[in-house]
């Protein structure tokens, strides 16, 4: 064919069937073109369709529902009387009298104009007759003609008055039958109030119009170029339900937002999406807008947990957010376990170190006992906080002998003469170890209730199941008197035992001893060549991070910056020797059977095999310095989820939280509460009293410290009460310790309480509140009938009287320990101050149950009752002088 | 508009017709095994109490029916009901505190029914609901002749006790139709108009727990299930 | 392997490819025509005396080809996406980064040259040689029409600069230059920690003269060294000229014609020497030549 074609002379060739050909294709990849923009690229038109459908059909759904609990009686009756009235209208009184209105409205008018004239009129003559007067005529004439008007006005002024009588009469008769018409209208239509307002959201949603929905931010953040950028999201294009209740259970992506007061605080419509959940904004197809199908995309939607790690961003310098646990966990994590002692974590840099003090470790224990720990702290103690640096043999002697030789330097000497500690009783110091409030911080034996209800991997305190087999007699007496006699800065604190009690505890504890000796070889400590090696491990992997030790004071951090670790790219990680997981492979992480592990080549995969072996990486070449944790699956992710939240890219300061005087109170006094171990005991900001499960009933543990404990008690009594506690609840078997706190310490316990109460410290004299003998008689009659002191006893408990579980505070105390302003606030509702107290509400309404006494009002009830145990306090001092 | 009245009323009278088509699910809850010995309840504490009874006074925790049933068991249909409503009654559930004890000890109430908590005695006690869906309150009433009103608003079941006195306790059950009832003195129950279909219905028992039993109710007559709770 | 077909496949060297093919294709092509024309008296076009007008007979068929091409960008436009990468980071910039494609060959011979030399000098050589040529080719045959044999140097020049050298430097560095600009074969993936042996010495530690003194300064001897062995390389285009000169083509091109046509060409094989001082010694157990002449400007 192209041979022939060839031949044939240019100018007779014919190009018109490909001219068609090639038109036809141009035309067809045109109509291509405009279908892949307007529906292959469009996707989410679909997605809002979808949602439309399944709105109406939920609403046409609720509607009906809501048709079906109308009460049909009522309409019916509702029906038949509107009927009845509307019929009703048709009456012979209804109809004559609304001629007789028409009529008589017609009348009006005409009066009405009748007497403009005639004011007119008479207006007229008026000017005439003064001009006559001006001018010195006689107005004789004049006057009449004014006269004559005047009295016209009068006559239709009368006229009108007496038809508008006669319209009202009238439409008394109208309105009644109207009125009735239109009350049985309202009646009836409050009837489907709930239905007709189903029926308008219905109309909208049938015509909501398909379109993207977008939020700009327009100062959001900064380019990597230091320029403000702006960010766009489109995601409620297709997450078109996220505010919608009735979507509560609806399929993904119509499902409302799971956590709809957390919005309350980050509107979606004015904060975006991205700024939490990460994804590109502006994509509006799935595998775009998540981030995954786009590798360059660097911030693909976070999962599951990870979705925490966004919180970061702006709320860095709170560790406790209140819609965020795992968050709050994951910084928890961080602080427990010390991270920022060998690592630069932003905003814990300045954190005390966690481990004990290495300085005096031969008062405590022995060369061979610090020897086996170095070596392997899990064999001793598998719920340590002190990870496994798996040293060689060699290793540890050195390092023990350097621990050693410094120890040898201490000053430190027992309070009591030594032996001091013999003869008490193993029993009766397990009731005192059991009791007085040791186990909310030391688990012993197979008792891990309280570490349960922490629910963590490691101990906050170490566990003393092999206690005996480790310390020194001696020092045990000295550290449970008084922990601060040792180590200044001791975190136990002291239980206020007597000798007795403490001789007992250390009976107790000394017994329990160590049934698998540790592998005892010979130590070779004087060696002046081992000191200097064990110097030297001890610089390099970092151990003054954790422990304060003699001659390493001055020890920078040891391993890397984290505060853009979240930023790494996988390039930039080194897997070491284990193997790759291809691509789109369930796990991440995979132990193989001939003891390797897989990994999938990506950042949190990396993460997560370092944090689960810190080892793993490590390859002939390349050593590894960073202990081995014994983490849990929980631990890892959260731990990684902080990390992944260690960027620099911050939004402008306009989105962080701001971090006013009392937020900076409040940190600090979380991280005091932390530091001490409050928590144990204590529910602070709904987090905390893992002790408390060991108890049958919840009332005889210690008390919960909600966000209204700095509302409650005076400053001065937080005050002695921090420094020396006294008893408040006498039937707790658990006591306050004394924590040595200083003054500065006593000041940050107190800004945090009243920081959460949303109150500023402020000098008050409590006892100049003056009482009010108003108040003070009804008080004391309404103290008698509210029976307030069934439950709360004034004076020494009886018992038998009530289980002791039942009973509450001593009011004679009141005076002295509780602000005048929370009393009055508790009175008005305990349950809203503390939820689940035993304290009943009297009030409600505004009326208290005793109707004679002030009328019942319950605000002036509750200032009397206020007055009243006000003043039991203060009788009883006054008696007491 | 006129139209749109017209199909209201038109599907009320549906509605009306399926729920004549109902019949009444009846039965009763055995016991087997040994009862626990009923414990004695000690008032000492507050002598109003004490006073109020001149025989001692035994735990109602499980009463066992002479004829060899179990009393206090609420039963109620668990499931099948979706798209089944029924208006809330108007009567009002009542919960009596007499001789410093909850009379009735276990009782069901509908969403949004009225719920009216009596104190008959002249001795304080807190009416201290255990509720978690539902929000919990805790309320004093000192005074004889005390009336409270209280609504619910989800459903669940839940205790209700008085810290006062220690021994006190109720259980309430809240559901969203009225196809409950609690056994009483024969261990028999009836669950009243059941529209006809299939059902799960559960027996609940404070300390024996929960038994389920699937159903049929055929559109005329009734249906019958059989509940036994093993004593342990 | 999976990788580099997926390398070959990326959006942004689809240009690549179709130049290599189109290459191929052309120099083919060339050779079919210019062995037709060689192997007779008359070449192919010189016997084609038949003309047309440019409108409509040309213009007919370019308008077609068009509506070709406008075919091909709108399906190309639907089907393959923009290939954007993520957002610029002065932070953390790309790893390998590279160049775009058309310059690949520049930055492939950053490896064996100083930046002032591979960046500057030898790029400005490049096009000053390239405009050059209408003056120093004084070879009026071969116009109009496919020939070789008639053109053995100006198209085996022609040839080696621009396929071996530009098109497959090019290549090179976009196919299979890695991480840290480290060389891949097809079949080996890109390991971004992969190490390369780093033993590079100057030419003329060979002979034991050291570069650099161990105070950091400049060894004149070696700089003495250096300028010698590049002076003897340029030096080959004297002795080809003093060994020719009698010759009559060299007689019409001149001396000055000549020099400039020997540095260009030397300069040429400059390249393919340095590349070969690089890549040859370790076949020999020797350590690669890092430079041959350093100068206290510059460096060979």
């Amino acid at each position: 064919m192209f041979e022939k074609r060839a031949q044939t002379p240019v100018e007779l060739r014919n190009y018109s069937t490909y001219y068609l050909i090639f038109s036809g294709i141009l035309f067809l990849a045109t109509v291509w073109s405009v279908w892949d923009e307007v529906i292959t690229r469009r996707p989410w038109k679909d997605y809002q369709n979808e949602y439309n459908r399944l709105l109406v059909a939920k609403l046409t759904e609720k509607r009906l529902e809501a048709l079906n609990t109308i009460d049909s009686s009522e309409v019916v009756r509702l029906g038949n009387e509107l009927a009845a009235a509307r019929a009703a209208k048709e009456s012979v009184e209804y109809r004559e009298a609304v001629d007789k209105k028409d009529t008589l409205l017609r009348d009006l008018d005409i009066a009405t104009r009748e007497w403009r004239f005639a004011r007119s009129r008479s207006d007229a003559a008026y000017y005439t007759y003064q001009k006559a007067i001006k001018e010195g005529r006689d107005a004789a004439r004049e006057k009449a003609v004014v006269d004559k008007h005047d009295a016209d006005i009068e006559q239709y002024f009368k006229e009108m008055e007496d038809l508008n009588k006669q319209i009202a009469a009238l439409d008394e008769t109208i309105n009644r039958y109207r009125d009735e018409v239109m009350r049985l209208e309202v009646e009836h239509a409050a009837l489907f109030s709930e239905v007709s307002a189903l029926d308008l959201k219905l109309e909208r949603a049938r015509r909501a119009p398909v379109q993207i929905r977008q939020v700009v931010l327009n100062d959001f953040e900064f380019t990597p170029f230091q320029e403000i950028k702006a960010r766009v999201d489109r995601c409620q294009t297709c997450h078109a339900g996220w505010a919608e209740p009735l979507m509560e259970d609806a399929p993904h992506p119509f499902a409302q937002h799971p956590l709809p007061e957390l919005l309350s605080a980050h509107n979606p419509e004015t904060f975006g999406c991205t700024p939490c959940h990460r994804g590109q904004g502006p994509a509006l197809t799935v595998g775009f807008a998540h981030g995954y199908e786009d590798k360059f995309w660097e911030t693909p939607l976070l999962k599951g947990v990870d979705v925490y790690a966004t919180c970061n961003t702006c709320h860095s310098s709170e560790s406790v957010l209140k819609h965020a646990t795992p968050f709050t966990k994951a910084k928890q994590l961080i602080m427990e376990n010390g991270c920022y002692g060998c690592h630069g974590v932003k905003g814990y840099d300045d954190m005390p170190k966690i481990g004990p003090p290495l300085n005096e470790l031969l008062a405590k224990t022995t060369p061979e006992w610090i020897y086996s720990w170095v070596k392997e702290p899990h064999d001793y103690n598998p719920n340590s906080r002190m990870p496994s640096f798996e040293f060689t043999d060699e290793q540890a002697e050195a390092v023990t002998a350097y621990l050693v030789s410094i120890s040898q330097e201490s000053t430190y000497r027992p309070m009591r003469a030594r032996g001091t500690y013999a003869g008490g009783s193993g029993a009766a110091g397990k009731r005192i170890f059991e009791t007085v409030g040791c186990v909310a911080c030391h688990v012993v034996g197979g008792n891990t209730t309280v570490r349960d209800a922490r629910g963590t991997s490691y101990d906050i305190a170490p566990e003393l199941t092999r206690l005996g087999s480790k310390v020194n007699p001696d020092w045990l007496f000295d550290w449970v008197k008084n922990p601060r006699n040792h180590n200044p800065e001791a975190r136990m604190p002291s239980l206020r035992l007597t000798d007795a009690e403490a001789r007992h505890i250390v009976a107790y504890l000394m017994s329990l001893n160590d049934t698998n000796a540790p592998d005892r070889r010979t130590l070779d400590l004087a060696n002046p060549e081992k000191i200097a090696q064990g110097d030297r491990i001890i610089r390099e992997y970092g151990c003054a991070g954790c422990h304060t030790i003699k001659g390493m004071e001055n020890e920078g951090k040891v391993s890397v910056d984290l505060s853009d670790f979240g930023r790494k790219k996988v390039e930039q990680m080194d897997f070491g020797n284990t193997r790759e997981l291809r691509k789109g492979s369930d796990v991440e992480y995979q132990e193989n059977p001939d003891g390797t592990v897989s990994l999938l080549r990506t950042w949190s995969a990396w993460v997560y095999g370092k944090l689960k072996n810190s080892r793993l990486y490590k390859t002939d070449r390349i050593d590894q310095k960073m202990p081995v944790y014994n983490f849990s699956e929980e631990e890892i992710k959260l731990i990684r989820m902080f990390l992944l939240s260690m960027t620099r890219d911050v939004p402008l300061p306009t989105y962080q939280r701001t971090f006013d005087k009392r937020q900076q109170e409040i940190e600090t006094g979380r991280r005091l509460t932390m530091r001490y171990n409050c928590m144990q005991c204590h529910n602070i900001e709904d987090r905390g009293g893992y002790v408390v499960p060991i108890y049958e009933e919840e009332a005889m543990g210690p008390p919960i410290l909600t966000a209204s404990q700095g509302a409650k008690v005076q400053e001065p009594w937080l005050y002695s009460f921090m420094k020396s506690p006294s008893t408040i609840r006498p039937w707790l078997d658990i006591h306050m310790p004394t924590f040595p706190l200083t003054d500065d310490e006593v000041t940050i316990v107190t800004k945090y309480f009243l920081g959460l109460s949303n109150q500023d410290l402020k000098l008050r004299d409590y006892s100049a509140t003056p009482i009010d003998q108003k108040y003070f008689d009804p008080g004391r009659r309404l103290f008698e009938t509210y029976q307030c002191a069934r439950c709360h006893p004034s004076g020494p408990v009886r018992a038998g009287e009530l289980t002791a579980a039942e009973l509450a505070p001593d009011l004679t105390m009141a005076a002295n320990r509780l602000k005048p302003e929370w009393i009055i606030d508790w009175l008005e509702d305990p349950q809203a101050l503390q939820p689940g107290t035993r304290m009943p509400t009297y009030f409600f309404d505004g009326q208290g149950p005793d109707r004679t006494i002030f009328d019942g009002k319950a605000d002036e009830q509750i200032q009397a009752l206020k007055t009243y145990v006000w003043s039991l306090g203060r009788r009883q001092q006054t008696a007491q002088r | 508009m006129t139209i749109k009245r017209s199909i209201t009323t038109g599907l009320f009278i549906i509605g009306t017709t399926a729920v004549l088509m109902a019949g009444d699910v009846t039965g009763k809850v055995s016991f087997s095994g040994t009862a626990p010995a009923a414990q004695r309840l000690r008032m000492d504490a507050d002598k109003v109490c004490a006073r109020a009874h001149k025989q001692a006074v035994l735990s109602e925790e499980v009463i066992v029916n002479k004829n060899g049933t179990l009393k206090n068991v609420l039963v109620y249909v668990k499931d099948g009901l979706a798209g089944k409503k029924v208006d809330a009654p108007k009567s009002k559930a009542i919960l009596d505190q007499i001789g410093c004890i909850y009379t009735p000890r276990v009782l069901g109430v509908m969403v949004g029914q009225e719920l009216e908590i009596l104190n008959s005695d002249p001795t304080l006690h807190n009416v201290h609901t255990l509720s978690k869906a539902n929000k919990p309150f805790n309320q004093a009433m000192p005074m004889k002749g005390m009336k409270l009103t209280k609504k619910f608003d989800k459903v669940e079941t839940f205790k209700v006790k008085c810290d006062v006195h220690p021994w006190m306790g109720a259980y309430i059950g809240v559901f969203n139709h009225s196809y409950f009832a609690v056994t009483g003195d024969d261990g028999s129950f009836t669950l009243k108009g059941v529209p006809a279909g299939e059902y799960t219905v559960e027996a609940w028992h404070e300390k024996y727990g929960t038994q389920t039993m699937k159903v049929t109710v055929p559109a005329t007559g009734a249906a019958t299930v059989e509940f036994t709770f093993a004593g342990k | 392997m999976e990788q580099f077909l997926e390398i070959i496949s990326k959006p942004d060297n689809i240009p690549i490819v179709l130049l290599l093919l189109s290459v191929i294709y052309f120099t083919w092509l060339y050779g079919v025509k210019a062995r037709k024309n060689d192997s007779q008296e008359i070449p192919e076009e010189a016997k084609m005396d038949d003309k047309v007008q440019v409108w409509p007979y040309l213009v007919r068929v370019e308008f077609l080809a068009t509506i070709a091409v406008m075919v091909i960008m709108v399906v190309w436009s639907i089907t393959i996406d923009a290939p954007l990468e993520e957002p610029a980071n002065p932070a953390l910039t790309p790893n390998p980064s590279k160049a775009p494609w058309y310059f690949l060959g520049l930055q492939e011979m950053l490896v064996y040259f100083d930046p002032w030399i591979a960046g500057v000098v030898l790029p400005t050589l490049i096009i000053i040689g390239l405009m050059a040529i209408p003056y120093i080719d004084i070879n009026e045959k071969g116009n109009g029409y496919y020939t070789f044999k008639e053109r053995k140097f100006a198209v085996l020049t022609f040839c080696f600069g621009f396929i071996i050298l530009w098109v497959m430097l090019i290549v090179l560095g976009t196919f299979l230059r890695g991480p840290g600009w480290n060389f891949f074969w097809p079949w080996e993936k890109w390991d971004p920690h992969y190490v390369a042996v780093l033993t590079n010495v100057d030419f003329s530690e060979y002979f034991g003269i050291p570069t650099y003194f161990p105070d950091n300064s400049l060894n004149p001897v070696a700089f003495m060294f250096g300028a010698v062995c590049v002076g003897g390389f340029y030096s080959i285009g004297v002795f080809y000229w003093l060994k020719k000169r009698k010759k009559d083509f060299f007689q019409r091109l001149g001396l000055l014609r000549y020099s400039i046509v020997a540095f260009l060409f030397l300069t040429m094989m400059g390249l393919v020497v340095k590349i070969l001082l690089r890549l040859g010694p370790p076949i020999f157990g020797l350590n690669p030549v890092k430079y041959v002449w350093v100068a206290p400007w510059f460096n060979v």
